[in-house]
């Protein structure tokens, strides 16, 4: 119930009569839970929502770039140029990943669109788990940006700062538009918003990029386990020995070209793979590395040094690592890139 | 989905029910409704101080996320601005007015341009505005992917179509008109002043997002991430770099960079000088300039200055950098923290400077306005530089499509805000 109360009250702008309304009703709510002993928040979803890095929201991001915009959808194959891609709330929603029912699953398989969902209304007015910034200035990388004027409104994820300051950010514009980075003025009735639970942190990718959103970033049949503890984050993705196609795939995008550390993690347990095979993906060609899944569970376990261009990769600044051929289970948790010194 | 499951989400709480539950969380919570309203007027919001688990996870969640300026009386690290554009008690800026130079209705025909306005999505109009020499008005007419041409008079010319499917960018000079598309198509058309395509180049791929298409006696420059700035080629392609130098896409000759350091946007239409302008909220702009030896496109450093767009008000980012004609230079920004005035939201400010011998801008403005930025849609840029020193501005309206002109006024001492006046129609009208 707090959580929900700082997340409204922590707009600065509250002097709108909307918004007014709306801690109204939210302390109201509030009122009725603590009087009938409900420490519970109203909305169970608003708990639900994992928490992120920074890295993770831009690697989705960028997973989606030159789909095409697609109204009322919230979900793309990643990396997929051409094919359908979001609208900008959905686009917004799927990165943060905050679902507004805990019906909404992502699970290997499910691509539909669900309703109801989060839009630039609910974005603008702070209706999810999130909260307005008091200024544009406290912007970081992964927060949103986001306008209503009552028929109409856009939401767009902030990248970074230019040269100038000047927000380059992702977007899914409108129809017969792709879905970009780009560089673009924001008035001053575009809203500054940061999502609940995301934390600064090297570059860690929590299970694979795109959370397997059906598309080329998981293969396979992956599910999600939280069987053996030990894992980075809310769970781990996890697939048996297969001789058929599963691999998953992280893919960051790099702040700056360089040579970068490799960790990744997993549960390990008697069941697990004992040699499975890790690809680093990078500009100068592809190295092979095999890891004991059965041993040095819940650690960062090095993978080596290697060099990477500066941007949005899968094919040359990513790692991927297989289940097929394995000879037990498969964990797929976490990866993290730390620039080396 | 369909249109109406989007927009039954979150209904508004009947207002009744609103005020009958308020009044039991007057009775459960720390914080009454008098109180929020209070803190609401005054800025400075304080929150209950019941602490619940969930609260407790939330904390340890985000805990490097957490939001300063959120917190009662809050003024965090993340919040400190310092710098030299840090704000102060000053005169509450006077936002220029303007005159309004033509109002182009939304549609297709002549005269018209269009508006793009879907539900979840960019609303936008026009998304770039340019000023020939002569003072024709050149509106890239996005939505209608075409280009609608003005007299200087805002009086309608003509219309051109332009077959790129999503064009964002435009520069005019006198041999033509250039319009970019680098999401999309990625390509570069160029057009001569009756209309004509001359060019069509397709772009490779350019590090970095396209900030800027700026014209020169050389050809077009296509500025990516406000710092490097590629020279086109208008018959082969990019050809060279003020930063890292690249390919033309058939493949043909590779020129050396001229120097990574030293890029920056032209200051002229000859292209023998450019600036490299950097902004940081915490430093402040910087304006290194170069001269550009024409025969050997190699720059070398005239000197660097650090001037000041506002003395009162911190600024978030900047919008543009334009040499004008007489030894000037415009620079704009966006204000940190729009000002509310009796004449509007001052949101923007754009500063004229007198250059130096070294090419540099001097450190305090010769004069400035303030705009507002109260646009219904996306226009591009929220102000344009005349040659001539006039500054436009496009401005979207529920109706149209309008432009308004804006002159500096005289800044007699430095930090004077108040002396900045909205020019008199008899001055602006052409």
């Amino acid at each position: 119930m707090r959580l929900q109360l700082r997340a409204l009250l922590r707009t600065d702008s509250l002097n709108s009569l909307a918004s007014r309304k709306t801690a109204l009703v939210a302390l109201a709510l509030g009122g009725l839970t603590a009087l009938t002993g409900l420490l519970l928040p109203a909305n169970p979803a608003w708990a639900a929502i994992p928490t992120l890095t920074r890295a993770e929201i831009i690697a989705r991001a960028e997973s989606a770039l030159a789909t095409n915009y697609t109204w009322g959808r919230e979900s793309w194959t990643p990396d997929s140029p051409g094919t359908a891609g979001p609208d900008c709330s959905g686009y917004a929603l799927k990165c943060w990943e905050v679902p507004q029912t805990l019906l909404y699953q992502e699970e290997q398989g499910v691509n539909s669109n669900f309703s109801p969902r989060y839009t630039s209304y609910s974005f603008y007015n702070c209706l999810g788990p999130w909260y307005a910034l008091s200024s544009r200035s406290l912007l970081k990388q992964g927060d949103v940006l986001a306008k209503h004027d009552g028929d109409s409104g856009h939401v767009v994820i902030y990248a970074s700062g230019d040269a100038w300051n000047s927000p380059i950010i992702y977007e899914a514009p409108g129809s017969g538009l792709t879905v970009r980075r780009v560089s673009r003025y924001l008035g001053s009735e575009y809203r500054p918003l940061r999502r609940n639970y995301v934390v600064d942190s090297p570059i860690i990718l929590d299970n694979p990029t795109a959370k397997s959103i059906g598309g080329s970033d998981v293969g396979g049949n992956w599910t999600r386990s939280t069987s053996v503890s030990g894992y980075h984050g809310d769970n781990y993705q996890v697939r048996a020995a297969t001789t058929g196609t599963a691999w998953a795939r992280w893919t960051p995008r790099f702040p700056t070209s360089g040579a970068y550390d490799i960790y990744m993690r997993w549960t390990a347990a008697s069941d697990r793979a004992s040699g499975a095979l890790v690809t680093v993906n990078t500009p100068s060609g592809q190295y092979k590395r095999i890891v004991n899944q059965r041993v040095n569970g819940s650690t960062w376990y090095s993978l080596g040094r290697y060099t990477f261009a500066a941007g949005y990769s899968p094919t040359a600044g990513s790692l991927t690592l297989y289940a097929t051929g394995a000879d037990g289970y498969v964990i797929a948790d976490a990866v993290m890139f730390v620039p080396a010194q | 989905m369909t249109r109406k499951s989007l927009r039954n989400i979150s209904p508004p709480a009947p207002r009744s029910l609103a005020l009958v539950l308020s009044l039991c969380a007057l009775l459960a919570c720390t914080v009454s409704v008098p109180d929020l309203a209070k803190g609401t007027e005054q800025g400075d919001l304080t929150v209950t101080q019941v602490t619940t688990s969930a609260e407790s996870q939330a904390e340890e969640a985000g805990a490097q996320s957490a939001e300063p300026g959120a917190e009662p009386g809050g003024t965090g690290p993340e919040e400190a601005d310092p710098g030299p554009t840090d704000p102060s008690p000053g005169p509450v800026p006077t936002v220029s007015q303007g005159t309004l130079l033509v109002n182009l209705p939304w549609g297709e025909g002549p005269g018209q341009v269009g508006l793009a306005r879907p539900s979840e999505g960019l609303c936008r109009g026009p998304e770039a505005l340019r000023v020939a020499n002569d003072g024709r008005l050149v509106i890239l007419d996005s939505v209608n992917r075409r280009l609608v041409l003005l007299a200087p008079d805002g009086s309608f010319l003509a219309n051109w179509p332009v077959e790129l499917r999503d064009p964002r960018f435009l520069a005019v000079d006198a041999q033509g008109v250039y319009v970019l598309d680098p999401d999309t198509d990625k390509q570069l058309v160029c057009l001569d002043w009756g209309g004509t395509v001359s060019a069509r180049l397709t772009l490779p791929a350019l590090d970095g997002v396209v900030t800027a298409l700026l014209a020169t006696e050389r050809g077009p420059c296509i500025e990516t991430g406000h710092d490097q700035v590629f020279l086109v080629d208008r018959t082969a392609g990019i050809t060279k770099s003020t930063a890292g130098g690249t390919k033309s896409p058939s493949g043909g000759k590779v020129v050396a960079a001229i120097t990574k350091r030293l890029a920056g946007r032209p200051l002229d239409n000859a292209l023998t000088r450019v600036a490299q302008v950097t902004f940081n909220p915490a430093s402040g702009i910087e304006v290194r300039s170069s001269r550009l030896d024409q025969q050997t496109l190699v720059l070398h450093p005239l000197g660097t200055a650090r001037p000041r767009l506002d003395l009162n008000s911190a600024v978030e980012h900047l919008i543009s950098v334009d040499p004008v004609s007489g030894g000037e230079m415009v620079i704009g920004g966006r204000l940190a923290s729009p000002v509310d005035s009796r004449q509007g939201r001052a949101a923007i400010v754009v500063s004229r400077f007198k250059l130096g011998e070294d090419g540099g801008p001097a450190k305090l403005p010769a004069a400035s306005l303030y705009l507002d930025d109260r646009s219904f849609a996306y226009v591009g840029l929220p102000y344009v530089v005349a040659p001539d020193g006039r500054v436009l501005q496009p401005l979207a309206t529920r109706d149209g499509y309008l432009i308004l002109l804006h002159h500096f006024a005289a800044q007699p001492s430095a930090g004077s805000l108040d002396s900045v006046s909205a020019p008199s129609p008899q001055e602006v009208n052409p």
